[in-house]
């Protein structure tokens, strides 16, 4: 018997080996939830932020979203990360909605009320700079506040597939998945945020 | 034409909501974008696998062994100590061998302890003498 083993790969197989690429097994996928994490954050943040009216508060919710889809579902099609990444976001911003409601509720009752200037971020300091000169500035600051404060008065419904359709750019089937329901009621909720946050701003003009 | 279809109006105006959003969030902060690449890292490191700790599987006979020590530390002290001599404290050598400062503190003291009780020399010395000029004397004198 032989007492060396040779491998039997022809030209062809080397040639194979040679055009694939390398692959990092050593934490299969995370470059790949990386790359989606990188490109949906800064969306992400403005959805949380529209919702919540704080940094702070929307910067924790995107944290815990991304948390969450890592733990739970990387394992999951990259093509279902974005519905299941914003459904994770829109329940954790609810969370904090109503969080927020007890304690306001609970805070309604004390005689003495802790401040909340650290609450109720200017919204024109958290404005974008769009490099423009000062009165082109405040006009986009000013046109963005009010499309922001719209989108925060919309019913929640509405305002995510608002959002998820126009903002992110989800399909119909991806937004009702992204939302829980059918494409025809994600499609009403579209239809009636476009009416309601025309009626709201009336002459729009970013 | 269904009811939730859009007309050229709402087309517009979605497509100027959009691109204000879109320019919102391309410039955000330099703040807030270090704290989503921060929240990113720590989502994604926190689902890294745990790496193998293998001291875990040493942990059991560590232990084990420390037992060991210690019990032979207390038995040793307990049958060798001489009568008349109060044995020390047995954890006190537990201390001892932690705490290297307080090894070379006890060497001092030792060394000290020495200096000050010379009389234990003279005594030896005297015993020495004694045993040597006792047996040079011839038997019977």
């Amino acid at each position: 018997m032989s007492a060396f083993v040779t491998l039997s790969l022809d030209a062809a197989d080397f040639a194979r080996l040679r055009n694939e690429p390398l692959q990092d097994t050593t934490h299969p996928g995370a470059r790949e939830m990386d790359a989606f994490l990188a490109g949906v954050e800064r969306k992400a943040f403005r959805f949380a932020q529209i919702a919540l009216r704080h940094e702070d508060d929307a910067l924790d919710a995107v944290q815990d979203a991304m948390l969450q889809l890592v733990r739970s579902y990387s394992q999951r099609p990259a093509t279902e990360w974005r519905p299941l990444f914003y459904r994770i976001l829109e329940n954790r911003i609810r969370d904090m909605q109503r969080h927020r409601m007890v304690r306001g509720r609970l805070l309604s009752w004390l005689p003495f009320r802790p401040d909340e200037d650290d609450e109720q971020a200017d919204p024109l300091a958290q404005a974008p700079d769009p490099g423009q000169g000062p009165v082109a500035r405040l006009e986009a600051e000013q046109t963005l506040e009010a499309l922001d404060v719209a989108l925060g008065r919309l019913p929640p419904r509405q305002r995510q597939a608002f959002l998820l359709r126009n903002f992110e750019g989800l399909d119909v089937a991806e937004t009702a998945a992204a939302m829980g329901c059918s494409e025809g009621s994600a499609k009403t909720h579209y239809f009636r945020a476009v009416q309601a946050l025309r009626g709201a701003l009336g002459d729009f003009r970013p | 034409m269904s009811s939730n279809e859009m007309d050229a109006a709402d087309t517009e105006f979605a497509l100027r909501a959009k691109a204000l959003l879109g320019a919102s969030a391309d410039e955000l902060s330099g703040k807030v974008r270090s704290r989503l690449t921060q929240a990113r890292y720590a989502a994604l490191e926190a689902a890294r696998p745990a790496p193998a700790r293998h001291w875990r599987n040493w942990a059991p006979a560590g232990a084990v062994a420390s037992g060991v020590l210690i019990a032979l530390l207390f038995v040793g002290k307990q049958g060798s100590a001489p009568v008349g001599v109060v044995a020390a404290n047995p954890l006190d050598d537990v201390e001892l061998l932690a705490d290297a400062d307080a090894y070379e503190l006890g060497q001092e003291q030792a060394q000290e302890q020495d200096q000050a009780q010379p009389g234990d020399y003279e005594f030896y010395e005297w015993a020495a003498g004694q045993a040597e000029g006792s047996s040079s004397e011839p038997v019977g004198s």
